[in-house]
């Protein structure tokens, strides 16, 4: 199992787009491209997770460590998770913390 | 029963994750019962590397035994690090807390635990042995109602 992330900038959102797995081998892959999008100093952080078939606990865990490296005010949208990983999501309540998107935001 | 046997590393992960697959299959198990079979399985092999063998990983190994049938997929890790039982660890304190004031991590055992139909421990012969369980047809739309801790009812 493999994961790719792409960080790209739009003006003050940092978008990262994952394609693959994301677990304990390959969270690495999200953090350096979480820790590069932190750098930029987003106000909105998009998580592209259409093409994310997998998260685990390895994942999550980088996503919170991701979201503490920016701004308080800083907005995290999740487009596209399918039911799976909506429901890991859910289970540890960071529902609360981020916004679910269908599609990618303006 | 198939059984294999791998180096208590992270990168052990994938062939963790081929068995896991191999048993779903053979129960016939549904895209979420299949997924719900690999988080708990990663869940446990990776806390075993990480916390069971900590820093004697690199002599450490983990057997994992396994079956399926027409009610489901059963699996049991089995290590030699000290005594600990997974299923009866504390939840996460603060899973109604905002990402930006949580604790990273502690997470991993509780969607193990909650991503199984039963789940039960024993420490024998020197060894952990954690049976999870995922049986057919007990998938729920919001993820699991039942939260594990139950005997596993094996053949």
């Amino acid at each position: 199992m493999t994961l790719d992330a792409t960080l790209s900038m739009r003006e003050n959102t940092a978008v990262i787009a994952l394609n693959g797995d994301l677990d304990a081998v390959t969270a690495p892959v999200f953090q350096n491209q979480a820790e590069r999008a932190a750098e930029h100093r987003p106000e909105r952080l998009v998580l592209d997770m259409r093409q994310l078939g997998y998260l685990s606990s390895a994942g999550l865990r980088q996503l919170v460590y991701t979201r503490q490296k920016m701004d308080d005010d800083v907005h995290v949208v999740l487009v596209g998770a399918n039911e799976q990983v909506t429901q890991v999501i859910r289970l540890v309540g960071f529902e609360q913390s981020v916004t679910f998107s269908d599609d990618m935001p303006e | 029963m198939l059984t294999i046997t791998v180096p208590a590393v992270t990168e052990a992960l994938e062939q963790v994750n081929a068995f896991s697959a191999r048993l779903a299959t053979a129960a016939g198990l549904s895209l979420c019962e299949t997924y719900r079979l690999r988080l708990a399985t990663e869940e446990l092999f990776v806390n075993i590397v990480g916390h069971g063998y900590g820093a004697d990983r690199t002599t450490g190994q983990v057997t994992i035994e396994g079956d399926a049938n027409e009610r489901g997929a059963w699996l049991r890790l089995i290590d030699t690090a000290a005594p600990f039982d997974p299923f009866q660890v504390a939840g996460p304190a603060g899973l109604d807390l905002p990402l930006k004031d949580r604790e990273p991590g502690a997470l991993g055992l509780y969607l193990a635990r909650h991503a199984v139909d039963a789940a039960s421990h024993e420490y024998a012969r020197g060894a952990n042995r954690s049976t999870i369980a995922v049986l057919r047809g007990r998938s729920d739309a919001d993820g699991r109602t039942s939260h594990g801790g139950h005997d596993i009812d094996r053949e």
